[in-house]
């Protein structure tokens, strides 16, 4: 039960900037955010709003130039990782931390057959010779619903939604302590989404996997997380418990993306758009950077960017008016 | 993929037929007369009428064309050197393997050096490495290679003194001509190789890599060299053109007694049957690295191996 | 109209804005125009012999030192550079032009013709281009035209290729329906419509065939066909001296240099004009 509840992945202060000719973007501003054993945050927000950037922080990923970690700290079974360096981080890589990625159709190296990218990752990782890599990685294709006499065959022999098995074999073949899914299942037909997001929760459910899954779909984020924490323009808004979020959205953003969702049961007949668009991120706001969209906006939210207030236990908000009666 | 290299060798004597029908209309048409040229200029009206008849020059085109393909197709004989009276075969069998050395090796330093100064290029983008590595090609590739020989028999055999300029013997005499005919080749694929690869390198498969741990060596020469290597092959096949076309040239600046200076010699002396085998030689050996070039593609990309295999596919599926 | 104006100037403002190319532009202009103003510019005439000032090296009164006859080397090199200019000019545009309109034939028609046009250039390209370049100047004979026309059949096939794929990439789209929707002849719409949009590459490719064939018109000379000596081509003021390399070096090594400067030069600018016209980096 302790061992359940201990803080497993600590994120503090992540900043992250892209650099652009002379311009900077402030890509990822102060995040932090927390993850237990076994359990999954969901990180949503707009396209664009630096979700990505975050995971691929995580693994130091990010292309340098044009990005650059500034600063911040993250923290992995109480290992730094921002202070490993590049060898260490290699074992970490797909090892500890493994990444399913948003588009299955070019994540997979298109000259190599399916098998081989799997059993890469397993040899890096494991005392395994060929034949066991070759066994576990079948074992991994079976796993995720493909015959494993499909190991020898290449990517563009595979659907969308197979090849983004595929990714997910890989990315769990080495059994990781933390799985960082980009949106996988944005490119996928509807009908196949359901299937890859059962496969993923079985998965980690089964392996006791830890999990960070980005999406921009509330739907997902009802079936599939713990923790929510809600990213504008490269902050964390607003950040609780699933259930608490979504009976008690705090922020005006998150009302707002659940104003935007359809609903079934309601009777509701027109969808609420955020009016607006997200800020330019080279030129952001000084104040409150949801200000110019905001509908409850004041001159304070203009003039300073508010703090992050816990409005309730484990229920942080970043907006004034937060935990008053609007 | 048998049979698509059967298909593409079958293409390839259609090509040699259609090349030796151009070169012979070519040199038909070419003015002078060879019988006077080889008759010899003290020769008289009747030596030179004497001379067409032996060499077969007063039969009509059609005739003449007919006679060249049945013995070059059908009874494989290249004939006999105007000039030497001597069949042409036996000279270039003696030539051939200095020829042969100088373009395979040049082929080789090629695509070896063209790929790892790309990759060396691409891996250090923007920094002082790549813009060295990057001029230098763009000043290989402007110079005319003939006269880097020049410059290099200048520097290396009259200044240094290290290496013979002319005619051959041991190894040390190939080695200018073989860094000449690679150089231009070299520094095209260099450019080539340094932009595929930067095209590659943003590519979702190479975070891929990237996040499953893979070492940065083995990401590069792993996944993003297959990746990029299509317009590398295309370029490489046209270096290897390249390589053939100047084989004349270099051949004549040191001195080489290849199949590139003889043919030079023969346009010069007009011994049509010698310029007529060199060139089909040459053209061969074009279409041969050409197939090897599509051959490469395919083994590159399963993709284009399963176009080339449609049949077999259409089994297992 | 003024849209495809404001293109070209945007192209060109993109051209001189990489640094390469501008260098490029300065060192070709400088030579073309110093080439151009050599009877203004030369100390001496062009075949001015001075036996007495013979292989004499480098110096003030000849920069360049002079040859076996005395002639100031100098003043054959600003000379020569108006037959190797012309040379390039000439072959790359009547090449890469005679390709575009056959290779245009070829996209446009497609099926049979485009199939036969295609077989055909396979042919035409089974010799590499260097090859039928000396085969052809052997038979046509030196002199300028003759070379002209043996350097830029070589250039035919890549000409015809390089726009048939670009027009292939075109055809389908939807502008090309409209044209044809409005009735519109077909000559207008391959010339007015589709060359246009199909054309950048080829430009290119002409660009950098200026150089390619500056130095192939050289090594033409140089081998003994092509131009030849006495006209002062730069390859053919290579092959003159090629007999005195040891004792004379400087007679090889400035028409090289100014040959190899010359072909950077333009290599530079064709570097410059292909990223500029490049779609994809636009914007």
């Amino acid at each position: 039960m302790s061992k359940a509840d201990e803080v497993f992945l600590k994120v503090e202060d992540l900043e992250v900037i892209y650099t652009s000719g002379k311009k900077n973007v402030q890509a990822v501003n102060k995040v932090s955010f927390e993850l237990k054993k076994g359990q999954t945050i969901a990180l949503v927000g707009e396209t664009g709003a630096g979700k990505t950037t975050i995971a691929k922080s995580i693994l130091r990923i990010l292309p340098n130039p044009p990005a650059k970690m500034l600063g911040g700290r993250i923290t992995l079974e109480g290992r730094e990782l921002t202070s490993l360096s590049e060898e260490e981080m290699l074992d970490i890589r797909g090892g500890k931390i493994a990444m399913i990625f948003q588009d299955p159709m070019t994540a997979l190296n298109p000259l190599m057959t399916v098998g081989d990218q799997i059993v890469e990752g397993l040899l890096l990782h494991n005392d395994y010779d060929k034949d066991a890599a070759e066994n576990r990685a079948k074992e991994m294709l079976e796993l995720v619903g493909i015959p494993k006499d499909r190991f020898v065959e290449y990517p563009y022999q595979f659907s969308g939604g197979m090849k983004q098995r595929v990714v997910i074999a890989m990315a769990l073949a080495c059994n990781p302590l933390l799985l960082l899914a980009d949106e996988p299942t944005t490119a996928l037909d509807v009908t196949i989404q359901a299937q890859v997001l059962d496969l993923i929760r079985n998965l980690k459910e089964k392996y006791n996997t830890s999990m960070i899954l980005i999406t921009h779909d509330l739907g997902v984020v009802a079936e599939t997380s713990d923790t929510v924490a809600v990213v504008y323009a490269g902050e964390i808004i607003e950040y609780a418990d699933k259930r608490e979020l979504f009976i008690n959205p705090c922020h005006p953003y998150t009302n707002g993306l659940f104003g935007s969702l359809p609903g079934m049961t309601e009777g509701e007949s027109r969808l609420k758009p955020i009016a607006g668009s997200p800020p330019d991120p080279t030129d952001l706001p000084k104040g409150c950077a949801f200000a110019p969209r905001c509908p409850y906006v004041m001159d304070e939210c203009i003039e300073s960017k508010p703090d992050m207030k816990e409005i309730s236990p484990g229920h942080f908000c970043r907006c004034i008016k937060a935990g008053k009666e609007i | 993929m048998v049979k698509y290299i059967i298909k593409r060798l079958l293409g390839m004597i259609l090509i040699l037929l259609a090349t030796s029908l151009i070169i012979f209309t070519i040199l038909y048409f070419t003015p002078g007369d060879p019988a006077r040229t080889i008759a010899g200029a003290t020769a008289t009206a009747e030596d030179v009428e004497n001379m067409r008849h032996i060499m077969g020059l007063d039969k009509s085109y059609i005739e003449q064309l007919g006679d060249f393909l049945y013995s070059t197709f059908i009874k494989f004989d290249l004939g006999d050197s105007w000039v030497y009276n001597k069949p042409v075969i036996n000279e270039m069998m003696i030539r051939l393997p200095r020829t042969l050395f100088i373009g395979l090796s040049a082929m080789a330093l090629n695509l070896f050096l063209g790929i790892v100064m790309g990759i060396f290029a691409a891996t250090h983008e923007g920094k002082w490495q790549d813009s060295l590595t990057m001029g230098f090609a763009m000043v290989f590739i402007s110079c005319p290679d003939f006269w880097v020989a020049l410059m290099m028999i200048l520097l290396f055999s009259a200044t240094l003194n290290l290496l013979p300029a002319y005619g051959i013997g041991g190894i040390q005499y190939y080695i200018m001509p073989i860094i000449c005919s690679a150089l231009g080749g070299i520094a095209v694929n260099a450019r080539q190789t340094r932009a595929s690869i930067l095209g590659v390198f943003r590519e979702d498969y190479i975070t891929t890599a990237k996040a499953k741990g893979q070492k940065e060596n083995i990401i590069v020469w792993g996944h993003m060299l297959p990746n990029a290597l299509m317009p590398i092959i295309t370029s490489i096949g046209n270096g290897f053109a390249k390589i053939v076309a100047g084989t004349p040239v270099i051949e004549s600046v040191f001195s080489i007694p290849g199949l590139g200076l003889y043919m030079l010699t023969a346009i010069n002396s007009r011994d049509y049957p010698v310029v007529r085998a060199c060139v089909l030689f040459f053209a061969f050996f074009t279409a041969i690295s050409m197939l090897l070039v599509d051959l490469a593609y395919a083994f590159v990309d399963p993709r284009i191996r399963a176009r080339y295999q449609t049949v077999k596919k259409k089994e297992t599926k | 109209m003024n849209k495809r104006t404001s293109i070209v100037r945007e192209t060109l403002e993109r051209i001189w804005s990489n640094p390469g190319s501008r260098v490029g532009i300065v060192i070709f202009a400088f030579i073309v125009i110093v080439c151009l103003a050599a009877p203004l510019i030369a100390p001496y005439g062009v075949n001015d012999m001075d036996l007495a000032n013979m292989y004499k090296g480098p110096s003030l009164a000849h920069p360049f030192g002079t040859d076996g006859m005395g002639r100031d080397q100098f003043t054959r090199i600003l000379y020569g550079g108006r037959y190797s200019l012309a040379l390039g000019l000439c072959a790359a545009i009547l090449g890469s032009g005679v390709g575009a309109v056959i290779g245009s034939i070829a996209g446009y028609f497609g099926g049979k013709t485009e199939t036969m046009i295609m077989r055909i250039m396979d042919i035409w390209s089974s010799l590499p281009s260097m090859l039928l370049c000396i085969l052809i100047s052997a038979t046509l004979g030196a002199g300028f035209v003759n070379t002209v026309i043996a350097l830029s059949i070589g250039n035919v096939p890549t000409g015809v290729r390089l726009i048939r794929g670009q027009i292939l990439s075109e055809r389908n789209k939807e502008y090309l329906e409209a044209a044809e929707s409005i009735n519109c002849s077909t000559p207008s719409i391959m010339f007015r419509h589709l060359l246009p949009n199909v054309v950048s590459p080829v430009i290119v490719d002409a660009t950098m065939g200026i150089g390619m064939n500056i130095t192939m018109a050289a090594a033409l000379s140089y081998i003994g066909l092509g131009v030849q000596p006495p006209t002062p081509e730069w390859g053919a003021l290579l092959a003159d001296a090629r007999t005195h390399i040891l004792n004379y070096p400087y007679l090889i090594m400035f028409p090289g240099i100014v040959i190899a400067l010359t072909v950077l030069a333009i290599n530079l600018i064709g570097d410059g004009l292909r990223d500029a016209m490049d779609p994809k980096l636009r914007k």
